[in-house]
């Protein structure tokens, strides 16, 4: 780890500030993600802002929405009666994720912004493109058991970590933030971004911009919703595949659907052709396996990771069965 | 009152629990200096040169030592083929090429990344199976890949395999594990006022630390003085020496007290892990299950160094065939070098991975044969007086019948039958069963002994209190309670009367290591003996203090062509049933129960002997599902344990530790050694789990979810084109 610099911001506005002047400055909050990057040697941040006196941990209903603050911990969010209420998918996302002392600590702005979790990327002496533009991709023909079957580029093919980030896309969440320009809200579908031949650009935000909360428009499909997980233990361990998935079904049939899978692609990987599938069709396990081989359509395995095509159509009918048999 | 086969609570737990126990890292003093080491990074290499002037202009950086500062720089607890530092060549990408000391961690560590190191990068060997190749390199210019070649031959197997009613074929493979002690590597060393150098850390044998620690600073063994301080596990993992030869090689250079810890990720990359192995068999047996002959051949990836490869390989193939008795037998044990992370000791020290190939095969030999597995186990399982595969007969003590019978009474009561696998539910129950066997203490010749030293404080008419000198490592696993439990028996005192004097190799006697699951066995005789003889001693009115060394009955080395030879002095015997639930439409593997049936002579801490097969199991689930080290081309890939999987509490099944107690001729109150058996069969019993769960037999470890959604497929697929058998 390199030395650096650390401060405390009072409010959001000195936090942008003091994070604007410094190209090398970063937020921090929970700490969690952020201090291993740093101790890897792979973030070398000059100032650190801890901003966890900026703003509160409120998680507030008002009408058809539920604003959460960016500085809540994944353990409020998880524990919190409406959203186990009214978006399943997102607490059993954050059930499901890392564990409880790091839920403690974790902050849902920091989930958000968390690394990928490919090897190469974290052992400096790899070359990897996400850490530095142009030095090639070790997992392409490496190790890649773990990588993408969506969205991967020449450049980079490693698979998003977070799982929130999953259930907030097919939940068509919205990130709002707060930067040196002002505030703006970005819709999670626009907030991560495929490699293509930047890897090491991976989200919307700019320099010092601050997420301040995101919001949920609660519906039907939201609220009959689930999170499958298929990691290699029982916990305290990221995604081989998952998936995020709500289905409306009214008498027995689909009047809407929302499907995400994490652990396959570059950013959370919405599938709206499966989703598209499913409305109007019985709620039954022939409607959902033809929903997976959808979804699947165009996966591309890479040697090391072709078992999670399989995995992930398995996956898929997996979670429409318990919100099918749920409803 | 009886101070053993009772569950005395452990008196270190405590501080154990609450953190006010001293582990190496917390014997860390202001004021000492700190090293780091350099790491080459990469698997194979020519030094070119080493420029540490940028370093050694750093703030606080003191000293930037090379191969050149070592004396004798080789070391290895078999054979000295590893450098402490390396001179003009890498061999795998953990090797160590310089040591920064600095003032603090910090500076140490900005030194060390200071360091300019030019290299020459050579071919890389990663494949022990290609190191059998005529024109691989070398990983050692001077001597061949092949570290050793041992042959068992018996009887003639193609004749058994002419005239056998059924003979099957199988190939496994299994990966490298990696220890995942509590405490990473860690020490400080200095010299002491009389002019001693010592070295206070974690190890599993103080004599045998500084026997090498001398040679490396050609100094006499009595001028080094290794001291343990709590020991955070060990698991074999200590049995090479990683860190502590670099903490001393700086305190014995600059003559002032010298620190050093790993990160996790240092201690991954830099100390040995369990030996990969890829075995193919061939089995054959009569109609009524006899077993006619085992031939099979295990190749072994013993990494850069020699490390303890050499009696690993051994152990694996005297354990090919399993605890059976079988009249024809080839096999081929084949450990090579390559340039991945070396491979060495590991609870189990080689026969869990062949009991791994050797109880999937027999339960495949009976599905041939259409026999239950049972059945055909209690048809070839060792009974008192059975030859083994090396010749001559088992030592006394044969408990193999025992457990096994013992193990399918308790399956019986536990693990529920019929097992409702609905034809729908994607989860599938399934119950395997799997034997196995384990050499108490060293084998092959290797000099075996413990001494131990009783002094005791006596009154004409009462022993008042004893002082015992015994020289062991206490990793974690209770030993020091153990040979006081004894020595309170053996003099009739309160436990609270006994001390023991044991960390320090100045002060206790030479006991051998804590490994080989022989502590018990070994230092407890010791124990026992020497208190009987300072007792005869009071007795006699004379000065109560006495020394003995305990010598086991003698092991031979094997025959390199043939394998003859009397392998071991004593055996372990364990059964296990395990039930599992799998997942067919993810390929995930829980287990959900498991009976563990343990031969261990004499329980002295009953208490203790269920801990070792919890932690047992918990690394055996490792083993057999979750850990999956990866080191491609020579590199690690997982260095961090958010990404080498380590089972948690809720990947542990439900334990039913059973203790059978059959005394043991030599040990202590009859006890012997139990600390891996566990390890031993589990792999098999859940591979034959899986089996009866889903149809399909899973030959690699870990079984990870592709590799079981793989096995399924493939058995549908050959059920499909198998046509039903008619006769
Ligand atoms: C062992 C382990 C296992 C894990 N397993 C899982 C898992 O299974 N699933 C999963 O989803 N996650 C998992 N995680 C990741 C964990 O969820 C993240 O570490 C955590 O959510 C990060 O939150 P934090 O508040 O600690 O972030 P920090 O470490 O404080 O910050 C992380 C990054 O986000 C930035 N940041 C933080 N807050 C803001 C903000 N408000 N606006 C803009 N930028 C911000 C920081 O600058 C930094 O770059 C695991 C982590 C570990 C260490
Ligand atoms: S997949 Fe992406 S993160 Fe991994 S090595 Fe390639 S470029 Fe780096």
């Amino acid at each position: 780890m390199k030395p650096f610099r650390y401060a405390r911001a009072r409010d959001p506005q000195e936090a942008v500030q003091m994070v604007a002047v410094d190209a090398a400055a970063s937020f921090v909050a929970g700490g969690t993600t952020v201090l291993d990057l740093m101790k890897d040697d792979v973030e070398r941040p000059s100032l650190l802002v801890d901003i966890n006196g900026v703003a509160g941990r409120a998680i507030v209903r008002a009408g058809d929405e539920i604003a959460i603050a960016a500085l809540a911990r994944m353990s409020d969010v998880a524990d919190d009666p409406e959203i186990a209420k009214h978006a399943p998918m997102v607490a059993n996302a954050l059930l499901q994720s890392a564990s409880p002392q790091l839920r403690n600590m974790a902050s849902i702005g920091g989930n958000l912004m968390q690394r990928t979790r490919c090897s190469y990327f974290r052992d400096i002496v790899a070359p990897c493109n996400k850490r530095r533009r142009g030095d090639g991709c070790s997992a392409i023909g490496g190790e890649n058991r773990r990588h993408a079957i969506f969205g991967g580029s020449e450049s980079c093919i490693c698979v998003h970590a977070s799982d929130l980030a999953v259930a907030l896309a097919a939940a068509d969440a919205t990130i709002h933030t707060n930067g040196p320009g002002g505030t703006r809200a970005i819709q999670v579908s626009d907030f991560y971004l495929l490699p293509r031949d930047t890897p090491n650009v991976e989200t919307a935000l700019h320099h010092a911009e601050l997420i301040s909360s995101v919001t949920l428009s609660l519906d039907p499909a939201l609220a009959n919703s689930t999170y499958v997980k298929v990691r290699d233990r029982a916990q305290y361990e990221f995604a081989l595949v998952s998936v995020a998935a709500g289905m409306e079904i009214v008498g027995g049939t689909i009047r809407a659907a929302r499907i995400a899978l994490g652990g396959v692609a570059p950013i959370p990987w919405r599938v709206p052709e499966a989703e598209a599938a499913l409305v109007g069709r019985p709620a039954t396990a022939a409607s959902y396996r033809e929903a997976a081989e959808i979804a699947l359509a165009g996966a591309r395995g890479c040697g090391g990771n072709d078992f999670k095509v399989a995995l992930a159509a398995n996956a898929v009918v997996r979670a429409l069965e318990q919100i099918g048999s749920a409803a | 009152m009886t101070k053993i086969g009772t569950s005395i609570p452990r008196p270190d737990a405590h501080d154990k629990v609450t953190g006010a126990a001293l582990y190496p890292a917390d014997l860390i003093r202001e004021g000492m200096l700190h090293a780091k080491a350099v790491f080459a990074h990469r698997p194979s290499a020519r030094i070119l040169r080493i420029d540490a002037s940028t370093a050694l202009a750093m703030p606080g950086v003191r000293a930037v030592l090379t191969a050149a500062d070592v004396p004798y720089n080789r070391f290895g607890l078999i054979e000295t083929d590893q450098p402490l530092l390396c001179e003009d060549r890498v061999r795998f990408s953990g090797d160590r090429v310089a040591l920064v000391v600095a003032q603090t961690p910090e500076a140490a560590a900005a030194g060390a990344s200071a360091v300019k190191v030019e290299y020459e990068d050579l071919p890389v060997l990663t494949d022990p199976r290609d190191a059998l190749e005529p024109d691989v390199p070398r990983v050692h210019e001077d001597r061949s890949n092949v570290l050793l070649h041992q042959k068992i031959r018996k009887g003639d197997v193609d004749a058994a395999f002419a005239s056998a009613d059924v003979v099957i074929e199988g190939e496994f493979s299994t990966g490298w594990q990696e220890h995942a002690y509590l405490q990473p590597d860690a020490g400080i060393a200095y010299w002491d006022e009389q002019e001693r150098l010592v070295l206070e850390t974690a190890g599993q044998w103080l004599h045998e630390d500084r026997r090498q620690i001398a040679a490396m600073f050609e100094m006499p063994e009595e001028r080094v003085v290794i001291r343990y301080a709590k020991i955070g596990g060990a698991f074999g993992g200590r049995e090479d020496l990683s860190l502590p030869p670099l903490v001393a090689l700086a305190a014995w250079k600059l003559k002032v007290p010298v620190a050093m810890q790993w990160s996790r990720e240092e201690s991954i990359v830099g100390h040995h892990k369990r030996h990969p192995f890829f075995i193919t068999s061939k089995w054959a047996a009569k109609r009524d299950g006899t077993i006619l002959a085992a031939q099979t051949r295990l190749v072994a990836d013993g990494g850069a160094y020699a490390s303890t490869s050499a009696e690993v390989l051994k152990c694996a193939t005297i354990f090919a065939t399993g605890p059976y008795e079988i009249a024809n037998v080839a096999t081929d044990g084949i450990v090579c070098y390559t340039n991945n992370v070396p491979s060495g000791a590991f609870r189990g020290f080689g026969a869990p991975q062949a009991h791994f190939a050797a109880e999937s095969m027999v339960t495949r030999l009976a599905h041939a044969l259409g026999l239950d597995p049972v059945d055909v186990r209690r048809k070839n399982l060792y009974r008192e007086g059975s030859i083994e595969s090396t010749g001559l007969p088992l030592p006394a003590g044969v408990g193999a019948r025992e457990v096994f019978e013992r193990c399918l009474e308790e399956a019986r009561e536990v693990l529920p039958v019929p097992l409702h696998n609905g034809a729908v539910s994607p989860l599938r129950r399934g119950i395997g069963i799997a034997c196995g066997i384990k050499n108490v203490g060293y084998s092959f010749g290797f000099p075996e002994q413990a001494t131990a030293t009783v002094e005791l404080e006596v009154t004409p008419v009462s022993i008042r209190s004893a002082n015992v000198r015994i020289g062991t490592a206490d990793v974690g696993q209770g030993a020091h309670l153990v040979l006081r439990q004894i020595a309170a028996e053996a003099l009739d005192l309160d436990l609270e009367r006994v001390r023991m004097i044991t960390d320090d190799s100045s002060e206790a006697p030479n006991a051998g290591s804590a490994s080989a699951s022989r502590m018990t066995l070994m230092g407890g005789r010791a124990v026992k003996d020497a208190c009987d003889q300072a007792r005869r001693q009071w007795l006699a009115g004379e000065e109560p203090s006495a020394t003995v060394q305990y010598r086991p009955p003698r092991t031979t080395p094997l025959d390199l062509e043939t394998g003859e030879g009397t392998p071991n002095y004593c055996y372990g015997y364990v059964a296990q049933a395990a039930e599992v639930e799998v997942d067919v439409r993810t390929g995930l593997v829980r287990v959900v129960r498991v009976v563990s049936v343990h031969d261990v002579g004499r329980a002295i801490n009953r208490r203790q002997v269920e801990g070792q097969i919890e932690g047992c199991l918990a690394q055996a689930i490792g083993f057999a599902l979750t850990e999956n080290f990866i080191c491609r081309d020579g590199k690690v890939l997982t260095p961090y344990l958010s990404t080498y999987l380590l089972p948690t509490a809720l990947d542990m099944p439900e334990i039913h530790p059973v203790i059978v107690e059959g005394a043991d001729p030599n040990g202590p109150y009859g006890a012997r050694g139990m600390a891996e058996m566990a390890l031993v069969p589990f792999a098999g019993a859940v591979a034959a789990a899986v089996h009866d769960a889903t149809g399909a037999w899973v030959s690699d470890l870990p079984m990870t979810p592709e590799r079981v959604l793989h096995a399924i497929k493939e058995s549908t697929k050959n059920r499909l084109v198998t046509p039903a058998m008619s006769s």
